[in-house]
């Protein structure tokens, strides 16, 4: 190991640093934005249904879980590109969204999250009694 | 922190690879993967490659059990290529690791994920090969909240935020700093961008407090800052300094545009002179490179510009010195007498010792004989002699005078970093004499100063030795000048004060006092004629009688040479001139008579005669750097208990001859007829006037024991006579110097009888008889010879 990797890649991987907001791993996430839905895809192959939680806020999507590994009785790993254990993380969302609207789904290994754009236009009237 | 209490402790590896890596429990034992030249620090994770054959075993075999690894840092093994870190090597401080992924390329190196979840000490080592195995255990990160942590937090934050801007860090890493919850992960964070040393982040690690470890941070951050702040500050500057000389460029081209415009040429005339001048000097080696520099500094240098002005200076310097420039000497032994005797009167031994030196000069040109100096009293025709010199040998002739020189800047010049600096007294004139050969006076060589501001002597030495002076160097010049062609010709008045290196590398030649008979011949040959031209009267309107130059002589001048006695004819002069002017006289014969008419009230008499005379006075006889004079002692005694006063600023050498006087005369007061309850009823006081010149020497002693006897005794002493001599207490007369000055000194104030040591008697020889005409000499062995014969008889 030469000494000046060691310190390259550490330069290198600042973004691995454990934040508050996050886990040691996050699953890999997608988001997508329609004219009336913000769409979210989070990989979570391997992550049993129940143990996935969602709580959507106005301007925050929490998501986390744990991903067991299944393996036993090896004696060699040649490979290690899945990561396991528990995972959590907070991802901000660019617009406002209804929280009671939103939708939620596994398919395929993907998460599917949808929500409700709210969009406000013009003057917002608010009425005195 | 929140997560360290649910730490679950899993019993089986199998499980604990599917636990939540965060919440790991440290175990007992772990394998150890030694660090190279960096730490881990916990909260980081990043991939590290792994070649070593023991460590890829080691991941291999933590990859099937829990996938923890203990990462340690070692010191560098110096030099040696080993394949096993040793043991003692490892730091004992690392963090546990949990291998996130891995993969294993062709060539067998390991890419193997990483993340460090806990800080942990090393207890013990228990394994070696084929990898390190210790015992750990856990090292607690846990914080509690306070203003101050927080307020560190804080500060940490924002010192880092304003190294990044400076280093230009990537944003990201500001960012996570921010949002970064763990003291002590930020201060890894920020401790690990500061590029330290090994054992400088090993130090960081090692913190067990957060408020330690955040404390040594910053201070580490904020020294970064500085430096990157004054390294910021100088760029800026010398960005600053570039900016303005381009402008100053911009502007000159500008200016040299509008000149041309105007048409006075963008060329510097004076430039041009200057290279004309130049091109014409004859410069040796060194003095031309020196120019040439010069000159193409002085063309950079705008001629509005106070350097343009010393640059130039400079310049002009070098090429008016006479580098190259020698008059021809020429030297004919027959012509040169006649030079000499054309000149001065009189001086027979000095004009032979000055021909028999420029004989041997001639015969051995290159040889560098000893420099002349010429010791006497003032006006004796020292700095004339000088220049009949340089006439006989027809070399220019320059003089300095010494006199009062202090500094060896004077001598050598101030270097050029002086503002209006300029060379020294010997370069300035050389320039003046405008050859390299002149004759050199160096007047009043016995006068030089010596002071904190540098010895001037010992750069006179420099001047004067042959060894030296052909690369005499002056400070403003810089560039040796060579003075070995120059013949120096020293003068003083008196050799004693002559500093005694100098003194070793002169001949002396020594002038005495004129005789008033010279005086009278060199006044009819020389003075008269020089202040009739000066006045522009010829020797055919005006004649001087003999007894009018006597006259002058006596009753206007007291000096040893005749530079008053010059000035007065020269006043005798101008009087006949406005006269003559005014249509009084067409000519005229000088006598005594006009003398007084001319000159005034006489200015002297002889000494003796204007004393009061009486008992407890004689006249002594004192030699003085400016001729002999006359000394009266006075001696008086009033009631009292027999003490001694004495006063007239007398040396202790004078003192202590009053002091001895009086002890003869106690013991021997029978003898002299001295009643001697006198020296317990009386005070005796002796004053020697005039009281506020110094006074000092043995050789008043004779006088001393007259003036006492004459007092104590009540008996006169002879008005014209004169005496000198040391006595000793059994009244011994010894032998003095000065004796040719002292008898003029005695022949002009009319003295009849001189008393002298009799060891003396070949002095008074020497002198010519006709200065020695109408004095009698007594020269006596015993004191008791001087007072048989001094006192005025009783009748
Ligand atoms: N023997 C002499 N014959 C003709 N002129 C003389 C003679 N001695 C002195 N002088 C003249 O007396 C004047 C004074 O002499 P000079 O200046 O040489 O004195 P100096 O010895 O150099 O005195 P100082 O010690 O004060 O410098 C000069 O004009 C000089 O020509
Ligand atoms: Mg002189």
């Amino acid at each position: 190991m030469h000494r000046h990797y060691g310190r390259m890649l550490r330069a290198l991987s600042v973004g691995r640093m454990k934040s508050s907001s996050c886990s040691l791993w996050q699953p890999p996430v997608d988001m997508y934005e329609s004219d009336s839905e913000l769409i979210v895809f989070v990989e979570v192959a391997g992550i049993a249904p129940d143990k996935i939680k969602i709580m959507a806020e106005n301007e925050m999507l929490t998501i986390s879980g744990e991903r067991k590994c299944l393996i036993s009785g090896v004696n060699h790993v040649h490979r290690l590109e899945i990561e396991y254990g528990h995972f959590a993380c907070r991802i901000p969302l660019p617009v406002s969204i209804d929280v009671d609207k939103t939708k939620s789904e596994i398919n395929n290994g993907f998460l599917l999250v949808r929500m409700p754009v709210v969009r406000h236009q013009g003057t917002v009237e608010i009425n005195l009694k | 922190m929140s997560s360290e209490e649910k730490i679950q402790e899993t019993p089986g590896a199998k499980e604990q690879i599917a636990a939540d890596p965060e919440k790991l429990a440290v175990p007992e034992v772990l394998s150890i993967l030694p660090l190279q030249g960096f730490v881990f620090f916990p909260g980081m994770g990043f991939p590290l490659q792994v070649s070593h054959k023991g460590s890829k075993n080691l991941i291999d075999d933590a990859l099937v059990k829990d996938r923890l690894v203990a990462m340690v840092a070692h010191r560098p093994m110096k030099g040696k290529q080993m394949d096993v870190v040793p043991a003692d090597h490892l730091f004992t401080i690392g963090t546990m690791g949990y291998i996130h992924k891995i993969m294993k390329d062709k060539e067998g190196v390991y890419q193997v994920l990483v993340s460090a979840v806990r800080k942990i000490r090393v207890l013990e080592i228990t394994q070696n090969t084929p990898y390190h195995v210790g015992r750990v255990e856990s090292i607690s990160m846990e914080t509690e909240e306070s203003q101050e942590l927080e307020a560190m937090v804080l500060n940490l934050r924002t010192q880092f935020k304003k190294m990044a801007e400076l280093l230009q860090l990537p944003d990201e890493l500001t960012l996570t700093i921010m949002s970064l919850q763990n003291p002590f992960h930020i201060a890894y964070l920020a401790g690990s961008q500061l590029n330290l040393s090994l054992e400088e982040e090993q130090k960081f690690l090692e913190y067990e407090k957060a408020t330690d470890l955040l404390k040594k941070v910053t201070l580490e951050v904020t020294k970064k800052l500085e430096t990157l702040e004054v390294s910021q500050e100088i760029q800026k500057n010398i960005k600053e300094d570039i900016d303005k000389k381009q402008r100053e460029f911009f502007l000159r081209q500008q200016l040299k545009a509008i000149r041309k415009e105007l048409g006075e040429g963008d060329e510097n005339v004076d430039l041009d002179d200057l290279r004309k001048k130049m091109k014409k000097a004859v410069l040796p080696k060194e003095a031309k490179a020196t120019v040439e520099k010069e000159m193409g500094r002085l063309a950079r240098i705008p001629s509005s510009s106070p350097e343009y002005t010393v640059s130039r200076t400079f310049i002009e310097w070098i090429l008016d010195l006479p580098w190259k420039i020698s008059t021809k000497d020429s030297l004919n032994l027959v012509k040169a007498r006649q030079i000499l005797d054309h000149d001065h009167y009189g001086l027979e031994k000095i004009k032979k010792r000055i021909l028999e030196f420029l004989a041997v000069r001639t015969l051995k040109a290159d040889l560098h004989g000893p420099i002349l100096c010429f010791v006497g009293p003032p006006g004796v025709g020292k700095t004339s002699l000088g220049q009949s010199i340089a006439r006989t040998m027809n070399k220019n002739f320059v003089r300095i005078s010494l006199g009062g020189v202090r500094d060896e800047a004077e001598i050598r010049g101030h270097r050029r970093t002086y503002i209006g600096s300029l060379p020294g007294r010997i370069i300035q004139s050389l320039k003046k004499a405008g050859s390299n050969n002149p004759l050199f006076m160096l007047d009043e060589i016995d006068k030089l100063g010596n002071d904190f501001r540098g010895d001037p002597s010992s750069a006179l030495l420099e001047v004067l030795d042959p060894e030296q002076n052909f690369t005499f160097a002056d400070h403003y010049l810089e560039i040796p000048f060579d003075l070995s062609k120059v013949m120096f010709i020293t003068t003083a008045n008196y050799i004693e004060n002559i500093p005694g290196p100098l003194r070793d590398r002169m001949e002396i030649i020594e002038l005495s006092s004129y005789t008033e008979d010279e005086k009278v011949m060199i006044a009819k040959r020389h003075l008269i004629n020089k202040q009739l031209e000066a006045h522009a009267l010829t020797a055919q309107k005006v004649t001087f009688r003999d007894a009018a130059i006597r006259a002058v002589i006596r009753s206007y001048t007291r000096e040893a040479g005749v530079r008053n006695l010059e000035r007065n004819l020269g006043g005798i002069c101008r009087g006949i001139a406005m006269d003559i002017v005014s249509g009084k006289f067409k000519s005229h014969v000088v006598t005594e008579k006009s003398v007084h008419k001319f000159l005034g009230p006489i200015d002297f008499y002889p000494e003796a005669a204007a004393r009061n005379w009486g008992p407890g006075l004689a006249t002594g006889l004192a030699w003085t750097p400016v001729g002999g004079v006359l000394l009266f002692i006075e001696a008086a005694k009033m009631k009292g208990k027999g003490s001694l006063t004495l006063t007239g600023t007398l040396g202790d050498v004078m003192k202590e001859s009053a002091t001895a006087a009086l002890t003869y005369i106690r013991s021997h007061a029978k003898m002299l007829k001295i009643d001697d309850k006198q020296f317990a009823q009386e005070d005796i006081h002796v004053h020697v006037p005039a009281g506020g010149t110094p006074k000092d020497g043995p050789s008043a002693g004779v006088a001393m024991v007259v003036a006492l006897t004459s007092l104590l005794s009540g008996k006169s002493v002879r008005k014209d006579i004169a005496m000198t001599g040391e006595i000793t207490l059994r009244g011994d007369v010894l032998p003095v110097g000065g004796v040719k000055e002292k008898v003029l000194a005695a022949v002009r104030a009319d003295i009849k009888e001189v008393f002298l040591p009799s060891r003396n008697e070949k002095d008074v020889l020497d002198i010519p008889a006709s200065v020695k005409k109408g004095v009698s000499f007594h020269f006596v062995q015993e004191i008791s010879e001087v007072l048989d014969k001094v006192f005025v008889k009783a009748d």
